[in-house]
């Protein structure tokens, strides 16, 4: 493994506006890189998880390399990674602006948060750039996005998820009443949707609050649940609003069941801010799958250790190989140059059957989002690589599949 | 009381001899052996770096409370401030163009992007990430101008200040805070009628790396420069005047790889490299020129060059080996400090002065039997010869010894005197204003004073534990935080006038977890000064006991003022024990080799004096800006920086007992072979007075250079130790020295009859 590394302080994008016609062609010129850009978030709070979703794309691409060779039809391979800002969707967009200047890109992994992802898809769409998430999990994302459809994901929908988790919650936990909470924002809302609607659906009794992404008293609302010491509370939102909740909730002397989703789901995030013994017995759905031992080998290989910060690693890893493919099987070479229809590549993404991919098996529907052959709920969740877990002795434990 | 001399120890070489005689049997081995230690030291110089990423430790309360922050906080949850002042003679910020100007810059500040680019097995990843991550200025906090702790304002034009946050702390900020000094740079070319300029933890950290890098690289280029001058003129043959400072080097090179291995383990302080340069250089070079001079003179005599070598390593090499042991004991009193920085320059000054000593024993016999007299070749015919006759210093010499109490008394008075200044010591650190003018973030602070209060760059921090478990937010602590704020805030600029210990904007900060609030306040002073350090004392002894005293919560008070008073309140209780265990161990090693207890409480009590004059002109010079100011390019701040007397004493010690024990040696030697007390005196101080005053004179000039850095920490070391080096080189070896020897004649050498059993070290050869 031949590594070096240089920092450069210089912007090194062209001075020139971002790309912005579907219609015409992306052209990566002779003796110029294929360069795959990722949205993701680099700094503050959600950077460690960003940072290994850039990675796990790093380690998909040479995995990818050792298969088809070390060129793309005579092409070197880029990671070109943006920080995104997660929810703040100003800089997400800005992301997407400098992703869309540099020469070469033929598509995006990302974007990382739903509430980021909901501003730039139309950038990217109005480009004609193809971008795949691994990690934006707002229902409606794909079935929402604008005219074109360049937008798809590798990971389930929240909607999803938090049916998944609503069916344990009566069928496993056999909760009577619960108070479910979001955090007001969109991934939020349709994660503790989901979960409503299946809870009901099986006689338990739902209180439903909304919180602001932000804040931190919950001091008020902790009392009143407290006081109404339901079976289980559940929220859907992200860390740290997901650790003071619980901390202010134990405070004022709660002690049933707590489960959030994915965005909280995290050894890093919530559990050692926590401590292991206080997050004893946390539930989360959409934890990080159990990854093949070849890729988490690989992994370790190129970037020195396992991964541990991101529930999205085996999702972006597919998603780098989704786009690779599409990108060899539609380019055509003319004079050195790598000629690629938008159209036809996001064509090619829409058609992809990945068997055993690091997340599973892999295809999409009209709409971008991926889907699964299984029949009932537990089924899709394995197809759609949704785990769930529990926190034990200080670590993620999964529950299923 | 004069010892007889055993005839069986008189024929036997002592070990420094027979060392020396294997070495110059094996010089071919031993010189190829060093120059193979010496290659592989510098391939792993470059091979692994040193690790010098050493967490410093604040001692106390403050030491505590960072911990805790560090653990509670992380790296990312609260962001390193960087000052951007903005300063108008025309607008007010109530002015379009003023709100346009600061807006723009913010904007132009977020937008910027940092990028890194690597290469894994030939593919290329490039990573941008954001370097700032907020602002906050007047216009974000919807008050009027006048009620604006972001505002000063004028009657012709306001003076605004706003706040940038960058990623991570300010060691990680510091490398990422370019681009943002750029841009405020560019901003203030462009803004006609505005002054714009940035200041902060990371660019001050930044810009101070960047001066002290480039005057320790003058430093060095001068060091050498100078000594090997100085050497040219003791020796006036360019062969002999290389081989002390080819040896030095070889030392310091060898030690610093040595430490760059153990650093692998134990991260050392960055600055461990200056460390070994110095001690390395004063070491190396005094050991052998010592060594040389002496067989020269062995040589001059008419000795064969075994002769000459078996009674140079016999009697300087053996003063070599004991003033080394003295050295690292002195030195190794740093490890009793208990701070991280203390212990890394404690162990590179150990390390590089036994291998001085190795060197000095081994290759130098080797490449003195080598090069015989060829190292007197090439010899500069216009310069004089020094000799063992003692020259001026013969003559002082003659002249003490004719009237000792007159001239001992005379000395001690001037010493005492000297001294005297240490009383009134004020210990503690330079914050701002101490630093450079060449520190560009400097201009920006000097404004903030001026405008608003230089303490926003060096807040108190007062971290707020709410317990194991508990919830910061909880009603019970958070009434306690709003007590505190409150409380500080009525004793704020805002509420009780310019003169009030605590600036504004206070800042709150919880983390994560939940479970602890930081609380940011600015001190309406410099760091250093006596109001930060009563204003901290405040907030520790009154403020937070009246609203966090009875409950399970816990504040303490960290920050850069904090840390240096738990520092300097470190150091206070610390040097009893390391002036302790460093004259305690120098007794015994000059009881041991004298075998006497006068020779050993005199050359303690004759070092004490020479630091103790040193501190007082340290006082006199850097605290009250006696004389000195303008030649050495400084601003006296009242301070002298806490760490320094510790540091300069054990460094200081080590040092002058160097020259203490081969004066001694030779005076010794000189009794041991029959000559009176007296005559002996003057033997031994006429015959190392040449070679004492090189030494001394490379010693001076090198620490004299550090005294010409821009860093007031440097300066104040650097003059500390010309100084006193200079006393013990001058008035205590050519006054006191002789004329207490005189004074107390056979009394010199008294040893009880209980300490008979002493182990007998004698050095004639």
């Amino acid at each position: 493994m031949s590594c070096t590394s240089a920092s450069q302080k210089a912007d090194s994008l062209p001075d020139q506006p971002p790309r912005s016609d579907a219609a015409s062609n992306i052209v990566v010129a002779a003796g110029q890189p294929v360069v795959l850009g990722v949205s993701e978030s680099l700094t503050g709070s959600e950077a460690a998880a960003g940072a290994e979703d850039r990675d796990a794309v790093v380690a998909s691409v040479l995995r990818w390399k050792a298969a088809h060779g070390e060129q793309l039809k005579g092409h070197d391979i880029e990671v070109r990674a943006e920080d995104d800002g997660c929810t703040e969707s100003e800089i997400t967009k800005k992301a997407a602006e400098r992703l869309l200047r540099a020469p070469g890109l033929v598509g995006v992994l990302g974007l990382g948060c739903s509430a980021g992802a909901k501003e730039a898809i139309p950038l990217y769409a109005n480009a004609g750039i193809v971008t795949i998430s691994g990690s934006a999990t707002q229902s409606d994302l794909a079935s929402g996005q604008p005219a074109g459809g360049f937008f798809f994901r590798t990971s389930y929908r929240s909607e999803l998820q938090g049916m998944i988790g609503g069916q344990f919650v009566a069928e496993t936990l056999k909760a009577k009443t619960a108070y479910m909470i979001d955090d007001g924002e969109s991934y939020g809302q349709d994660l503790i949707d989901g979960a409503r609607r299946v809870m009901e659906s099986s006689g338990v009794a739902v209180t439903r609050e909304t919180i602001q992404r932000g804040s931190v008293d919950f001091n008020a609302l902790a009392k009143k649940i407290a006081q109404a010491n339901p079976d289980f509370v559940g929220f859907g939102g992200f860390n740290p609003e997901a650790v003071l909740l619980y901390r202010q909730l134990r405070d004022a002397g709660y002690s049933g069941p707590f489960g959030a989703g994915d965005a909280a789901a995290s050894v890093l995030t919530f559990v050692e801010p926590v401590g292991a013994e206080a997050a004893e017995g946390v539930y989360f759905v959409g934890c990080p799958l159990t990854l093949p031992d070849d890729f988490v080998s690989d992994f370790k290989k190129v970037h020195g250790s396992a991964p541990e910060a991101s529930a999205f690693t085996a999702q972006y890893a597919d998603a780098a190989t989704v786009l690779l493919d599409a990108v060899s099987g539609v380019a055509e070479e003319a004079d050195g140059s790598l000629v690629i229809d938008p159209t036809a590549l996001r064509d090619a993404v829409r058609q992809t059957r990945l068997v055993d991919g690091v997340s599973g098996h892999l295809s999409f529907d009209g709409n971008g989002d991926r889907i699964g052959e299984g029949g009932d709920l537990a089924e899709q969740a394995r197809d759609l690589g949704l785990a769930a877990c529990w926190v034990q002795g200080g670590k993620l434990v999964n529950l299923f599949p | 009381m004069k010892e007889a001399s055993s005839p069986d120890a008189a024929q036997k070489p002592s070990l420094a001899a027979r060392i020396a005689g294997w070495s110059a049997r094996h010089r071919r081995k031993i010189v190829l052996g060093w120059l193979a230690v010496v290659i592989a030291a510098v391939a792993a110089n470059s091979l692994f770096p040193a690790n010098t990423d050493m967490q410093p430790e604040a001692p106390g309360e403050s030491g505590a409370a960072l911990k805790l922050f560090q653990e509670r906080f992380g790296d990312t949850q609260v962001p390193t401030q960087e000052i951007v002042v903005f300063s108008s003679s025309k607008y007010k910020v109530t002015d379009p163009i003023y709100k346009d100007t600061v807006q723009a810059l913010m904007a132009r500040l977020t937008d910027l992007r940092e990028t890194e680019t690597k290469k894994i097995d030939g593919t290329k990843i490039v990573s941008s990430t954001r370097v700032v991550s907020a602002t906050l200025t007047h216009y974000d906090i919807g008050v009027p101008r006048e009620a604006s702790p972001f505002v000063a304002p004028g009657d012709n034009g306001d003076v605004t200040f706003a706040l940038v946050s960058l990623q991570g702390t300010a060691l990680i900020a510091k490398d990422h805070v370019q681009p943002v000094l750029d841009e405020v740079a560019r901003a203030n070319e462009r803004s006609a009628g505005f002054s714009i300029m940035s200041g902060g933890p990371a660019s001050i950290n930044k810009q101070m790396d960047t001066i002290i890098s480039e005057d320790l690289k003058f430093a060095l280029i001068m060091n050498l420069t100078v000594t090997l001058a100085i050497l040219l003129l003791v020796f006036r043959a360019p062969v002999a005047a290389f081989i002390p400072l080819a040896l030095a080097l070889a030392a310091v090179v060898t030690a610093t790889a040595i430490l760059g291995i153990i650093s692998q383990a134990m991260p050392l302080s960055s600055i461990f490299t200056e460390v070994v340069l110095l001690m390395g250089l004063a070491t190396g070079i005094d050991y052998a020129l010592f060594v040389v001079s002496r067989f020269r003179n062995e040589r001059r005599k008419g000795r064969s060059k075994e002769e000459a070598l078996r009674a140079a390593a016999g009697t300087s090499g053996k003063a070599v080996i004991f003033a080394g042991c003295t050295v690292v004991l002195a030195v190794g009193g740093m490890f009793l400090v208990g701070d991280p920085t203390f212990n890394s320059l404690g162990l590179a000054a150990i390390v590089v002065v036994v291998i001085a000593v190795l060197i000095s024993m081994t290759l130098l016999p080797a490449l003195l039997m080598m090069l015989a007299d060829w190292i007197d070749r090439f010899s500069v015919p216009f310069l004089k010869s020094g000799g063992e006759g003692g020259g001026i210093w013969g003559f002082i010499t003659d002249r003490v010894l004719r009237r000792p109490v007159v001239l001992a008394v005379g000395t001690l008075s001037v010493l005492l005197v000297a001294a005297f200044p240490f009383l009134q010591l004020n210990l503690g650190f330079n914050g701002a204003k101490g630093l450079p003018d060449a520190v560009e973030a400097k201009k920006a602070l000097l404004v903030l004073q001026d405008n608003f209060t230089l303490g926003l760059t060096s807040p108190a921090l007062v971290v707020v534990d709410a317990g194991k478990d508990r919830n910061v937010y909880s009603s019970d602590v958070q009434s306690r935080v709003n007590q505190f704020v409150s409380s500080v805030q009525s004793q704020s600029t805002e509420s009780a006038g310019p003169d009030a210990p605590y600036g504004v904007p206070i800042q709150t900060n919880i983390n994560d977890a939940g479970d602890t609030e930081a609380i940011r306040i600015p001190l309406n002073a410099d760091t250093g000064e006596q109001k930060a350090i009563d204003a901290v004392n405040h907030l520790r002894k009154d403020v937070i006991p009246a609203t966090f005293g009875g409950s399970a919560v816990k504040a303490q008070v960290t920050g850069d003022t904090a840390g240096n008073v738990d520092f300097r309140d470190n150091i206070i209780f610390r040097t009893p024990f390391v002036f302790t265990f460093v004259l305690g161990l120098a007794f015994l090693i000059l009881l041991v080799t004298f075998r006497s207890i006068v020779i050993a409480v005199k050359a303690i009590i004759l070092n004490l004096l020479s630091v103790g004059a040193t501190y007082g002109l340290l006082v006199l010079v850097f605290q009250k800006g006696w004389l000195l100011e303008r030649p050495l390019d400084f601003k006296a701040t009242g301070i002298i920086e806490s760490w320094l007397p510790l540091f300069l004493f054990t460094i200081l010690f080590g040092l002058s007992m160097d020259y203490h024990m081969f004066v001694l040696s030779r005076i010794k030697e000189a009794y041991e072979h029959g000559a009176s007390s007296n005559e002996a005196v003057s033997i031994g101080i006429k015959a190392t007075a040449g070679t004492i005053t090189s030494a001394a004179l490379i010693m001076v000039a090198v620490a004299m250079v550090f005294a010409l850095t821009r860093f007031i920490g440097l300066k104040q070391f650097g003059f500390g130790l010309a100084v006193a080096i200079l006393i013990d080189a001058t008035v205590i070896r050519s006054i006191l020295l002789p004329a207490s020897m005189r004074l107390l004649g056979d009394y010199n050498w008294y040893l009880p009859k209980w300490l008979e059993w002493l182990p007998r070290v004698r050095m004639a050869e």
